[in-house]
């Protein structure tokens, strides 16, 4: 059955806000990345049969979402990094998002579902890994209490059945709480954190900076007002402590 | 049986045997079409016209240098002669019907590559050389020939490439033939050839695909053709041009992959991919690949161009091309190794030039 129009619009605007990332991403970075998963995503955002399914099978017309596979961007940073025998680096995003559209650009929290893993690969004289994910906390999940979306490192995330864990001590590294990430938002994370030269490019673009500013109101607007309204009253005059950004950088 | 017509300047022995060796494989007729010293444009074109037009061939082979120094040499050549008739059919008043390429390397080199616009003239290069694979380029250009047939009649993409839901993928890939009013055989021929066959992404090519699985063809033997064939089969590439050209989704491998396994392809070493292998399919004999020289990553993905063996693409070294990639399309690279060892020189195989700074440093550390 196809998706309704209203819905199918909405799809449609989110698919083009993807593609002008996808532009800049060609325009900005040719030959360092490649666009197809993102393509990929859009091809699903704009097929009116596809409604993306929940964890729970649950699929309806006013959910939304997409998955990108396996985004690689170089990392830039190697210089830096331990064991020094690694030469070359990339990180690589998998994602997957699954919202509501009747959520979207409210002060309700717009997400449903969100995995946002990223592998990180080093190579030396042999392979490293390393990795993080930010995800969206499903009740159920897991025993000890935790924020919603959180950013958790993952010592295995190759998950192979033995990994080489040297002197490491392996266990659930903290969930620490994290601002929610799409695509878009990401983007912005990964190029500050390991690629600050496409980070710079990119923020000298103003398609790139509207792209940035739209998603941060629809999706950190809901999330920073609810923490915000945790010391009431919530008087606008008495900050001083601005601009956002000089807090964290992706505040663009 | 699929008939070519076959035109050259030469019509010494060397003609006369390769007119044999594809004639003696059975799969495809070549026939040469008798040509005069000097012939005329007009009365070559008339010719091929009515050979085609008669149902009597279905498709042409055509030596590049018809103006060389054959006993019969004419005073164009094939890139002007494939115009004509290209500009013909595509006014619709010829059918369209495949055009082969056929010439030395040397001659390529010479003339054809520093003419990159004839590139799109022909669906296909057969090379001469001394021994050629004519079992091999008959089966592409019988593939050609029955391609063009199925092209005839108006087909939908999805039953040209072969795939229910070509409208999930990279919208980019396939938006030529959304955006062009008229399509004629040909443009699929092209396209499919150069742009899917050639190219890494969509589709990729067998050795890729063991690559991927982190399988050592060689060693694995029959092995590896029984894991192809049950477990990967929904992979195969269907579409136009398959019989000639074996070619499997790279979507749809990582997707059986991760059905099987519940596990991601890419970051496994090829032990471990092989493992999971052997233990969902119970096809003991698989090898799993293991690192060209100077490497150390079996996350196979990719592979040495050069030595045609696996490659972690991390590893390896982007490959100048002639041609500027689609944004879809994935680099070909070169292993350390076969670059200091200079293999696959011959073939054209040379390293970006963006990765000379790179290769300089490494080498440094080697001394």
């Amino acid at each position: 059955m196809a998706v309704g129009s209203r819905f199918m619009h909405f799809r449609n605007e989110r698919a083009r806000e993807l593609g002008l990332m996808a532009d800049l991403l060609d325009k900005y970075l040719s030959g360092e990345v490649s666009t197809y998963p993102i393509h990929n995503a859009i091809a699903h955002l704009r097929d009116n049969t596809t409604i993306p399914q929940l964890k729970n099978q649950q699929a309806n017309d006013n959910i939304w979402g997409y998955d990108i596979e396996d985004f690689e961007i170089p990392i830039e940073t190697i210089k830096h990094v331990k064991p020094n025998d690694i030469t070359k680096g990339s990180a690589s995003l998998t994602l997957k998002i699954r919202a509501d559209i009747n959520k979207w650009n409210s002060f309700e929290d717009p997400l449903i579902e969100l995995g946002f893993n990223v592998v990180i690969k080093g190579i030396g004289t042999k392979v490293y890994h390393f990795g993080f994910h930010i995800d969206k906390h499903i009740a159920g999940d897991a025993a000890e209490p935790h924020p919603i979306y959180h950013l958790q490192y993952n010592l295995n995330p190759t998950k192979l059945d033995e990994p080489d864990l040297g002197a490491l001590f392996y266990i659930d590294t903290p969930r620490i709480m994290h601002k929610p990430l799409d695509f878009i938002l990401g983007i912005t994370f990964l190029t500050c954190n390991f690629y600050p030269t496409a980070f710079e490019v990119l923020c000298n673009d103003n398609v790139f900076n509207k792209l940035n500013k739209q998603y941060q109101e629809s999706i950190w607007k809901p999330y920073f007002h609810t923490l915000a309204n945790h010391w009431k009253p919530f008087e606008q005059k008495s900050i001083v402590w601005t601009p956002a950004n000089s807090i964290c950088p992706i505040f663009l | 049986m699929k008939k070519y017509l076959y035109i050259d300047d030469e019509n010494d022995d060397s003609i006369e045997s390769l007119i044999r060796g594809f004639n003696d494989c059975n799969i495809i007729k070549v026939e040469r079409l008798p040509l005069e010293r000097g012939m005329d444009f007009s009365k070559l074109k008339d010719s091929i016209i009515e050979k085609i037009n008669s149902g009597e061939f279905d498709g042409l082979l055509i030596d590049l240098r018809l103006d060389g120094e054959g006993p019969d040499r004419l005073d164009y050549s094939a890139i002007s002669m494939t115009s004509e008739l290209r500009a013909i059919t595509a006014r619709g008043d010829l059918q369209s019907f495949p055009i082969i390429l056929c010439s030395t390397i040397e001659k390529i080199k010479e003339t054809y590559n520093s003419d990159k616009t004839s590139h799109d003239l022909f669906d296909y290069t057969f090379r001469k050389s001394s021994t050629p694979n004519f079992e091999k380029f008959s089966k592409k250009l019988n593939s050609l020939a029955l391609g063009y047939d199925f092209l005839k009649e108006g087909k939908s993409l999805e039953d040209v490439f072969g795939r229910k839901d070509l409208g999930l993928l990279d919208s980019r890939i396939f938006e030529r033939f959304h955006s062009q009013k008229v399509t004629v055989p040909y443009d699929y021929a092209h396209f499919s050839i150069k742009t899917l066959f050639h190219c890494t992404n969509p589709l990729i090519k067998e050795k890729v695909f063991a690559a991927r699985l982190g399988v050592d063809i060689e060693k694995s033997g029959e092995s590896w053709v029984q894991l192809r064939d049950s477990l990967f089969n929904e992979a195969k590439y269907t579409g136009i041009f398959n019989n000639g050209w074996d070619r499997w989704w790279a979507d749809s491998v990582n997707n059986i992959f991760k059905d099987l396994s519940e596990k991601k392809l890419n970051f496994l070493p090829a032990e471990e991919r092989v493992d999971i292998l052997k233990q969902v399919s119970k096809i003991e004999n698989l090898i799993p690949a293991t690192p060209i020289r100077h490497n150390v990553s079996s996350e196979f993905w990719t592979i040495c161009e050069g030595h045609k063996k696996p490659l972690d693409p991390l590893e390896g070294f982007k490959i100048r091309t002639s041609h500027d990639l689609k944004p879809w399309q994935e680099s070909k690279y070169l292993s350390l190794d076969a670059i200091l060892e200079r293999i696959g020189i011959d073939r054209g195989l040379e390293p970006h030039y963006s990765e000379l700074g790179r290769i300089e440093e490494i080498k440094k550390t080697l001394k």
